[in-house]
């Protein structure tokens, strides 16, 4: 029997457990292992980015046949899981997207390349409906649809993909996180470019606006750039991918190299959805 | 003058394969004299993928003037308005 303990929710740590798990445990068929959250005694701090990043270890950990289970049920983050994001549904259950008991959340969906433009459209539909109806939301699904692309253009994830969106009501602002364990976006540009020295000037060049690594006819580098400029002035888009770490504010982008190796990419962002414009249908627009 | 409903042209399809037809739709009627009015009711994502393949590949192929005396839009949002916009004058400056 093996046990994980998620000691704190502060990011760079808790990736650093996700990360190390999932090197640890590469040969780990018919283990039992616990995952223990005893040391965090709220889940107030639990963002989609510790979310997405757990559902990928589950994922991994369940794929190499391993036994994953979550320990002490009177925790917060143990209830959380698994009543209010029924965590359990999506591997004892194998569903792809079940609903949280919170309208607030759009909940964790294992991200399905044959799903992907549906699941962006039933995110912009919901918000638009209940909280949103005369705001223009396109960039949203925009966003969405560039980032869960992105996946299945750049990632080899091999179906390891999740993404969770949460809405803050008194904030108005949505946070988005999207994360797999495929290839990594820094190692895919630094294979198709190998002068380039690390993974945060790997990351620094896939934001670059016309840069792209080829993979397909329909990419010409923009999709990042993309969900950067969807954000407005009050948001942040993270990237962590392999050793590299990106923040985007607007134009201004500072990138770090982390102090573990994360196996994929880590997309997050926010999007301040009250700085959204109303939307305004133009009956004729000619360039 | 001719219209074309992008809801219709992307009902079950990827955005690159939606972009494709599109492309080849505008193709046929580049030499043409009537304009092409695209209707965006119902559409509310233009992301890069469906964009590179459809006007970005007609602005590569056949020049940005050639897109702008042709194609107008109908039912946009004022944000996609700007979008395209802005993702015509990137592709143009190439």
């Amino acid at each position: 029997m093996k046990r994980i303990h998620f000691d704190t929710t502060d990011r760079n740590r808790w990736l650093k457990i996700i990360s190390e798990a999932e090197s640890t445990y590469r040969n780990c068929t018919d283990e039992q292992i616990f995952f223990n959250f005893d040391g965090i005694n709220g889940i107030d701090k639990i963002t989609p980015i510790h979310i997405v990043s757990l559902a990928c270890l589950i994922e991994s950990l369940v794929g190499r046949a391993a036994h994953v289970f979550i320990e002490n049920r009177t925790n917060p983050v143990s209830r959380y899981l698994g009543e209010m994001l029924r965590f359990q549904e999506y591997w004892a259950g194998r569903q792809n997207f079940v609903q949280a008991q919170d309208s607030t959340i759009f909940n964790l969906w294992r991200i399905k390349d044959e799903e992907k433009e549906l699941h962006s459209r039933r995110v912009y539909d919901y918000l638009k409906q209940n909280f949103f109806r005369h705001k223009d939301l396109s960039a949203v699904q925009n966003s969405l649809d560039e980032a869960y692309y992105n996946i299945f253009d750049h990632a080899q994830a091999a179906n390891n993909a999740f993404s969770f969106i949460q809405f803050d009501e008194q904030t108005e602002k949505l946070h988005v996180a999207i994360c797999d364990f495929g290839m990594g976006i820094a190692r895919s540009v630094r294979t198709a470019f190998p002068a380039i020295s690390n993974d945060a000037l790997a990351l620094a060049k896939a934001m670059e606006y016309r840069f792209t690594t080829g993979t397909q006819v329909h990419n010409m580098g923009m999709g990042l750039g993309n969900i950067k400029d969807t954000c407005t002035d009050d948001d942040i888009l993270g990237i962590i991918s392999n050793q590299g770490c990106l923040f985007a504010k607007r134009e201004n982008i500072r990138t770090y190299e982390n102090p573990f190796c994360f196996p994929g990419t880590l997309i997050y962002y926010g999007l301040s959805l009250s700085h959204f414009d109303d939307e305004e249908i133009i009956d004729n627009f000619t360039l | 003058m001719c219209s074309i409903k992008l809801q219709k042209i992307m009902a079950g399809k990827t955005y690159p394969e939606a972009g494709e037809v599109l492309y080849d739709m505008l193709q046929k009627k580049k030499d043409q004299d009537e304009v092409i009015i695209l209707d965006l009711e119902g559409v509310a994502s233009l992301p890069s993928m469906f964009l590179n393949v459809s006007i970005g590949k007609f602005i590569k192929d056949y020049g940005v003037d050639l897109l702008r005396q042709k194609v107008s839009f109908a039912k946009i949002s004022a944000t996609q308005a700007e979008r395209i916009k802005d993702y015509i004058n990137r592709v143009a400056v190439e």
